[in-house]
């Protein structure tokens, strides 16, 4: 084009329906040397008939008159493109319909929490080892200064009667990346003074641990909690099981252990039958009443839950807990998305 | 309902201790039941067992004590362990007033006539690290020395001094107090825990130094094979963590098969010692508590039984009250709840049938949630795979590689990892670090991510992001848009514009901000070569980022 046609090309285009464009691509196609010598072995390359079927062929009733070629339909070909969910977010998705299911209501929170929700309501003395900054990550930069003084009334007196040490608010106004959701439960509990119910919540926790094949410094953590009068220990297990056979894992048993804001305190073990063995998923018990007495709590509560990641690894055949994260477009394309 | 990252404590012993204080029982049995008084079996072989406890339990340090709970479980021995300590006059410690400041208390034990060996030497020395970690807190409340009884005259003397010497275990001559601070190991891990102007030391009638608490004993005193009598001193600023750490070892002391004795502290006129408080009695307990808590319907005498197997003691107060002891060398037991624990404990959880409690409630998903699914729905709808990435961002990826200079950020302290230490601020920069990982993956590359973000300078810094990119040959500014487009108009069904702003991280002229209801809500554009430079990614990318929380008022 000149210069003026060009100039002329722009302006039109600018207008709908003044220019109809067309493009053309043009290939050469010539067969290798590799190519050349496999010819001989394809058979039925001289069929006669109608090969690609087109719009043309269709509506000039062509096709009516010829028959159509023959193709090798066991041949293979590339799989679709198509779009997906992270298997992360698949998992946390059945896991989110299996609580709804058993009338489990879901709440959200911060994932910046203060000393005071993380630790202090939950019972967890300012000198224990999980709150030391070798393993809980601090934020520098925040301080949280809304320490409800009802509430840290409370904590105070439980701390120091019964850790005997000197409760320091000061320690409690720091802010924490959430090491785990529970605090985001007891806040919730505090406002809603929620006395009979199922709530659930799902998200990230973190802890300061150098990363391997086996840790991470953050990961999901999903909660469960039933509040009620006449809730006990027995329902608590029994909701456990309910909960793991709606994951398909029926073989489960339980045994003590140990948390700070939970007494009695429970674990359990669930036999998984591709791994053939008996692996430690969720933590569980009753919130001690130091924890629900402070947030104005007089029924029992049950509560459990654990990380997600280790179910992820279990359904996705992962020896290395990083690579859910590595987001390998190579890993992702490929996975399963509900294998038979 | 995580476990801390805290290493767990870990007791070893040999499997000969289990076959020779359970002789009656199949070891596979006893390794079964291990779980049920608390313990994980982390590891197992043809001579060791390797057991996690849990911190709130000092007495599981040693084999001794993890048979003393076994042996009530399985109901060979129930109730409180029982022991005599002897008086012996000449077992006495003269407390000068001087560590009152410093280190005040100071408690100690005898134990005679039990030749030790190396292997329950191990174990010795294996619980007093535990308790010097957990109920010590790394030596800061209370600091534990064992001693060779024969090398050490009584009466002691508990003072301080500002500076002399002595040969510090492990060391062959003598050191001052410090060179001891400043040469050896235990001496720079633990000198800041003293104050430096004068030390707390304790030493024998012959003047000689046999411990510089919470720091090191003397070589003399060394615990070797083939001792026989020991002298135990606890020392420390909190009163309950040092009786408690002794608790705990005398009730070892005592399994292992030691004659215990007295230690008298004398401070001024007056004088105490360690026989008094060996348990507490705790306030009754109604037995319907008990029952409710656990779904059972046990009788007082059940209750009782249960207790007696969690080797505590308890007795009927009336019809519906009991009445429980503690042994002191359990520090996890504060009230009812804790006596509700111990009650399931000794009745063996796998008796416990599980139940449903009634259901009448509906079960919703968030709001939030329900948003974001859709979300998702609409973006793999348009062929675009989801990513999920860590918070924990670096400002190298953030900030540098992006070109951008942004000092408004969260930072966390002592990351153990130099590439998480900030929180992120937007999802971008991690979408194309992505991209950066995959270069070798086929194209085109569509990918989104939702997640939280955190913007220190908001009143609300947490916020839901939604980002999305695409990399391949040709990608232009039209194609991200008709994606934004889509899930405004076809998703939400909501108008937007696209106004021009300048963005570092975009081509200029090639970047807009996203305008909703007046407000704006995010950006779109093309990656500048600056960045597909900086993170390698090799082709051209556009990307838009919204925030979903000003979208979807979440």
């Amino acid at each position: 084009m000149t210069d003026q046609e060009l100039h002329g090309f722009t302006l039109l285009k600018k207008r709908p329906g003044y220019l109809k464009e067309t493009f053309e691509k043009s290939f050469d196609i010539s067969l290798t040397n590799e190519g050349k010598k496999v010819i001989p072995s394809i058979k039925n390359d001289e069929q006669e008939g109608i090969s690609a079927i087109t719009a043309e062929i269709l509506n000039s009733g062509k096709w009516k008159n010829e028959k159509f070629t023959e193709i090798d339909v066991s041949s293979p070909v590339r799989s679709s493109v198509m779009g997906r969910t992270h298997p992360l977010t698949d998992i946390i998705n059945e896991i989110r319909e299996i609580f709804v299911s058993m009338g489990f209501t879901e709440i959200e929170g911060s994932t910046i929490q203060s000393c005071f929700w993380n630790f202090d309501v939950l019972f967890t003395p300012q000198d224990h080892p999980a709150r030391d900054m070798q393993d809980t990550f601090y934020i520098s930069n925040l301080i949280d200064e809304n320490i409800d003084p009802n509430i840290s009334k409370q904590v105070s007196n439980f701390h120091t009667m019964e850790w005997n040490y000197d409760w320091d608010i000061e320690k409690s106004k720091q802010t924490v990346l959430r090491t785990h959701t529970t605090p985001v439960t007891v806040k919730y509990l505090s406002e809603s003074k929620l006395n009979e119910g199922r709530i659930f919540s799902i998200g990230r926790v973190f802890r300061n641990e150098k990363m391997s094949y086996k840790h991470l410094m953050e990961f999901h953590q999903i909660e469960g909690i039933v509040i009620g009068e006449a809730v006990n220990l027995r329902d608590l297990m029994g909701l456990q099981k309910q909960f793991y056979s709606k994951l398909g894992l029926d073989k489960v048993k339980f045994w003590p252990t140990y948390f700070p804001y939970t007494e009695p305190s429970l674990q359990s073990m669930v036999y998984i039958d591709k791994l053939g063995k008996w692996v430690e998923l969720f933590g569980m018990g009753m919130f001690r009443p130091e924890v629900t007495q402070s947030v104005g709590i007089t029924n029992n509560v049950l509560a459990w839950g654990g990380g997600l990641e280790r179910i992820a690894m279990i359904r996705y055949g992962l020896d290395d807990v990083r690579e859910l994260y590595d987001n390998k477009l190579s890993w992702l394309r490929v996975q399963p998305i509900c294998p038979l | 309902m995580v476990k801390g990252a805290t290493n767990m404590p870990v007791v070893e012993f040999p499997v000969e201790d289990i076959n020779r204080l359970f002789s009656d029982y199949d070891l596979e049995y006893i390794l079964d039941m291990l779980p049920f008084i608390g313990l994980d079996l982390e590891h197992q072989d043809d001579k060791n067992i390797r057991l996690e406890y849990s911190p709130n339990r000092p007495d599981f340090s040693t084999f001794y004590g993890i048979a003393r709970a076994l042996n009530g479980l399985l109901g060979k021995e129930m109730g409180i362990p029982k022991f005599e300590i002897f008086e012996n006059s000449k077992n006495l410690i003269n407390v000068d007033s001087s560590v009152l400041e410093i280190r005040p208390f100071i408690v100690g034990i005898v134990a005679k006539g039990h030749q030790l060996n190396n292997k329950t030497i191990k174990q010795i020395v294996s619980m007093q690290e535990d308790l010097h970690n957990g109920l010590g807190r790394k030596r800061s409340k209370a600091s534990i020395g064992f001693h060779n009884l024969d090398n050490i005259d009584f009466p002691l003397e508990y003072t301080t001094a500002q500076n002399l010497s002595f040969i510090p275990l492990d060391n062959s001559s003598e050191l001052t107090l410090t060179e001891i601070l400043s040469n050896t190991e235990p001496g720079k891990k633990f000198g800041k825990l003293l104050d430096k102007s004068r030390y707390p030391i304790l030493r024998d009638s012959k003047g000689n130094v046999i411990s510089f608490p919470p720091i090191i004993n003397s070589e003399e005193t060394r615990i070797r094979d083939g001792v026989s009598n020991l002298f135990v001193e606890v020392t420390g600023i909190d009163k309950k963590a040092v009786y408690n750490v002794l608790d705990n070892i005398v009730a070892t002391l005592a399994d292992i098969g030691f004659k215990l004795e007295a230690v008298i502290m004398q401070q001024g006129n007056t004088r105490d010692s360690f026989t008094a408080n060996l348990k507490t009695s705790l306030p009754n307990v109604k037995t319907d508590y008990i029952n409710k808590s656990l779904g059972l319907s046990l009788s007082n005498e059940d209750i009782i039984n249960c207790l007696r197997k969690s080797r505590l003691d308890a007795t009927v107060i009336d019809s519906g009250t009991i009445n429980c002891v503690i042994p002191n060398y359990r520090i996890d037991i504060f009230g009812p709840i804790d006596i509700v624990e111990e009650v399931a404990i000794g009745y063996g959880l796998y008796n416990m049938e599980p139940s449903l409690p009634e259901f009448r409630f509906y079960g919703n998903k968030s709001r939030q949630n329900y948003f974001l699914d859709k979300i998702r729905q609409t973006m793999i709808g348009m062929g675009l795979i989801e990513n999920i990435n860590f918070i924990l961002s670096n400002k190298d990826i953030h900030f540098k590689k992006m070109n951008l200079d942004r000092p408004n950020f969260f930072t966390v302290n002592n990351s153990k990892s130099d590439e998480h230490d900030i929180l992120r601020q937007s999802l971008l920069p991690s979408l194309l670090f992505s991209l950066s990982k995959n270069i070798h993956e086929e194209y085109p590359q569509k990918l989104f991510e939702i997640g939280p973000i955190f913007k220190p300078e908001k009143e609300n810094f947490e916020k839901w992001n939604l980002c999305c990119v695409n990399a391949f040959n040709g990608v232009t500014f039209s194609e991200i848009k008709a994606v934004l487009q889509t899930l405004m108009e076809i998703c939400f069904n909501v108008k937007f514009e696209t106004n021009p702003s300048e963005n570092l991280s975009f081509v200029k002229g090639r970047c807009a901000a996203i305008i909703y209801k007046g407000g704006v809500i995010g950006q779109i554009g093309e990656i500048s070569p600056l960045l597909i430079d900086s993170f390698k990614i090799k082709i051209p990318v556009a990307a838009f980022e919204l925030d979903l929380t000003e979208l979807l008022e979440i």
